[in-house]
């Protein structure tokens, strides 16, 4: 029966359907939901790894048994798998081995827009492309087909317009699996030490000829001659908003991204008057094309920023520059951490104490905003750790005492933990502060080494991070609780200025875990309150400013965390005593 | 050329129910042997975003963007949300719109000002804005089910038969929220 499935689920439905027995990742949007989809099939087992790096690591091991195995992760995950990912080339895989890359065109929920084609033509592994959930499925199992016949890692490359968009799928049965697995030696394919390199290399070159001419026949480019004109060369989602404004054109529509299939591209230039190269992010097919000698059309510079759409692949096609548009200011709508999120506690007492805060990527890089305006760096996963050893050691020693590290629980299991091993080793002290939410709350809340529990919800081993901490060197590991205010102060005051390095771990659910559970809102009393606005410096959702400058609490949105109590010089807010509960 | 494709632009904040009612909406056209594409911005809605959905049916349907300007209908759980989006939309077309007002940050921390009637604004640009207000939907909570509430509305202008309807509907909602979708959904539809 034909389903309507978002492009993350017909992943997963085709990688099903194609016999895969192992799935690994870490959450990133907008790839998170592959997996959390994967662990309901049968016969599969679904897991988080600590970081992208590891999940491939996994992968290969598994491949090499002979399995087939699905990896995913957002396009910054893939800068984090790279090592082993260039390697992998060289090595082959045996059971089929795909990686799943989503890109962020337009940066929906990320912190950068890379385009991850790149790393197909810089690692020489083939790359696929759909444009909607049902070529998602269909590539996905032709993706394990290609891996196994060419013995190499292959790329499935989505946007996040394909893995959000949900599209008509008719969804397959699952084929054979052939084991047994085995550990089998093969030390020449598998042992990269530069004798053997230097041979692999030679043989992924060969193999990168094959599949220059596997592109030519491969199933998934198509030519559809509207025959009319332009000519558009396009891949992706792009051709589905090309197709809407353009119906009558001719398209030679590429779901191998690489390596482009030359013959077959020659062809279609030569058949049309005027040949566009319609692509979103970078100029990846348009700079290959041209290499090729080829006259084609690409872009304007502005059409290399953003996620398109119709409107400007119309503006794109007829070689205009796009038009700003001119309606009314609309106020914006930024997101903000929720009542009674643990992070804000952590954010005002840095704020007070006016730190300068290397920060990291989750939930609490909103931190950031106004009017809690309390985090200063952001730059990708684990890095705060590391860059406030490096503002500490140029720092002059007066001014060394104002840098704190903060970051979230997941993303210190991520990538962190190096850092601090980093900052013990070499002698630098400083506070790096651990936003234990106990989730991985951004991506939607998956669980993590932390937690105790697998993607599949079963319990297993918890990692315990003062016991991390205090094992590689950091003898100062306090647990907080966020929502302490003062603790928190006092804690940091007495650790700054220490030659040794101290971990403050500052333990709160996130509310989004606890939602549901009674909470006990707080009040304001309207007859103390003086209008100073000191709580709305909290930035809580759950504060409304009156008319006359006094502040109300909207009793279902507050949890009673008590962060805006603590902060309001008069004592104004309270919790809220019901009539009908004696107490 | 085959027929234009409808296109059905959703929005609201973060929890109000947007992306369920674009399920619900895709479902229903799914069920009714369409083609069918929709698209949603997930992101950082939870955390009190704005929230973007689009469903689009037709006999053949490629973009699941709306070209600006084309959209056929807008159901709105917050106004300033419909105001946000509404140039997706053709002029003369039809917004359902929840009275309903949540301020943002930037309004709240007094940086710029909440739009005084936006419903005015809407018509000014020439849309037609029917409006649910807040006591009627009818049964206890109704902002839980406005966003099926809307639905009603928009179903009156849709072909999708009341059989399809009522099986996407109420296979969409918890079990022990049935009846009250099932009211709000039917109430939705009385509006014109
Ligand atoms: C390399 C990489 N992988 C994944 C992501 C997506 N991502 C952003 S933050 C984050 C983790 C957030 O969890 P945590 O550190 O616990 O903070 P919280 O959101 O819970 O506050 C993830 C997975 C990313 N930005 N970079």
């Amino acid at each position: 029966m034909k389903k309507l499935l978002s492009g993350n689920e017909a992943v997963a439905r085709g990688a099903w359907e194609a016999g895969v027995v192992l799935g690994t990742g870490y959450p990133g949007t907008p790839s998170s939901e592959i997996l959390e989809n994967l662990k309901e099939y049968e016969g599969v087992r679904a897991q988080w790894c600590v970081n992208e790096k590891v999940a491939l690591e996994v992968a290969s091991g598994a491949s090499w048994a002979g399995a087939r195995v699905l990896v995913t992760m957002k396009h910054v995950g893939l800068n984090v798998a790279s090592d082993p990912l260039f390697t992998l080339a060289y090595t082959g895989v045996k059971g089929g081995l795909v990686i799943v890359v989503a890109d962020d065109p337009g940066l929906h929920s990320s912190q950068n827009e890379q385009d991850s084609r790149h790393y197909a033509r810089a690692a020489k592994l083939p790359m696929l492309e759909p444009s909607d959930s049902r070529e998602a499925r269909e590539m996905a199992k032709l993706a394990f087909e290609i891996s196994e016949e060419f013995e190499l890692p292959v790329l499935l490359r989505l946007t996040t317009r394909v893995s959000h968009s949900r599209t008509i799928v008719a969804p397959g049965e699952r084929g054979e699996i052939s084991t047994p697995f085995a550990c089998i030696k093969d030390p020449k394919k598998r042992v990269m030490i530069p004798a053997y390199a230097r041979l692999r290399h030679r043989v992924l070159e060969k193999k990168m000829e094959r599949l220059i001419r596997y592109a030519e026949d491969a199933p998934c480019n198509r030519l559809e001659e509207g025959g009319g004109e332009p000519g558009i060369i396009t891949s992706g989602i792009s051709y589905q908003y090309c197709k809407e404004v353009a119906p009558d054109a001719s398209y030679l529509k590429l779901g191998m991204v690489y390596p482009l299939p030359i013959g077959t591209i020659e062809n279609f230039v030569r058949s049309s008057e005027k040949v566009f190269i319609v692509e979103e992010l970078d100029r990846f097919l348009e700079t290959e094309i041209k290499a090729m000698g080829m006259e084609v059309t690409g872009k304007r510079p502005e059409y290399c920023l953003g996620e398109l759409n119709p409107d400007r692949i119309e503006a794109l096609l007829r070689e205009k520059s796009e038009s700003t548009s001119s309606s009314p200011p609309i106020p914006v709508r930024p997101p903000v951490m929720c009542a009674g999120c643990p992070h804000r506690g952590v954010f005002m007492v840095l704020r007070k104490l006016k730190l300068f805060v290397t920060g990291d990527i989750g939930c609490y890089t909103l931190g950031t905003l106004p009017p809690l305006s309390a985090l200063d760096t952001c730059l990708c996963m684990g890095a705060g750790v590391g860059q406030s050893e490096g503002f500490r050691t140029v720092l002059p020693a007066e001014d060394r005492e104002q840098v704190v590290a903060v970051i979230g629980d997941s993303t210190f299991i991520h990538s962190g933990i190096t850092g601090l091993i980093d900052i013990v080793y070499n002698g630098n002290g400083g506070v790096v502060i651990i936003l234990d939410n106990r989730t991985t709350a951004m991506t939607g809340r998956q669980p993590h080494p932390a937690m105790g529990v697998t993607l599949r919800g079963e319990e297993t081993t918890a990692t315990n991070l003062e016991e991390v901490c205090r094992a590689v060197g950091v003898r100062r590991v306090r647990v907080m609780n966020p929502h302490d205010l003062q603790g928190m102060e006092d804690f940091l005051k007495e650790s700054l200025p220490l030659v040794e390095p101290s971990v403050m771990i500052a333990r709160a659910p996130c509310v989004l875990l606890t939602r549901g559970e009674e909470p006990r809102p707080y009040r304001v009393d309207l007859d103390t309150c003086v209008a100073c606005e000191q709580c709305l410096q909290t930035g809580c959702p759950a504060l409304v400013k009156l008319p006359d400058g006094k502040v109300r609490i909207e009793g279902f949105l507050c949890t009673g965390c008590g962060v805006c109590a603590q902060v309001c010089p008069v004592e104004a807010i309270g919790e809220y005593i019901r009539q009908d509960e004696p107490r | 050329m085959p027929e234009k494709a409808t296109s059905i632009i959703l929005t609201g904040v973060g929890g109000q129910g947007v992306l369920l009612a674009a399920r619900i909406l895709s479902e229903a056209a799914l069920r009714s042997g369409l083609d069918v594409k929709s698209s949603e911005v997930h992101g950082m809605s939870q955390r009190g975003g704005s929230v973007l959905a689009q469903v689009r049916f037709g006999p053949r349907v490629y973009s699941p963007l709306t070209p600006k300007g084309t959209g056929d209908y807008l159901l709105a759980l917050e106004e300033l949300e419909a105001l946000r989006y509404c140039a997706l939309l053709k002029k003369n077309s039809r917004i359902m719109m929840q009275r309903c007002r949540i301020l943002p940050s930037p309004v709240i921390a007094g940086f710029t000002p909440y739009p005084e009637d936006s419903v005015a604004l809407l018509r000014e640009e020439g849309y037609r804005v029917s409006l649910m207000n807040e006591d009627e939907v009818g049964t206890s909570g109704s902002a839980r089910f406005a966003n099926v509430f809307l639905l009603g509305m928009l179903a009156c202008h849709l072909q999708f038969s009341p059989e399809v309807w009522r099986e996407v509907v109420l296979n969409a909602v918890p079990e022990r929220f049935r009846e009250q979708n099932r009211q709000a959904f039917e109430k939705g539809r009385t509006i014109l």
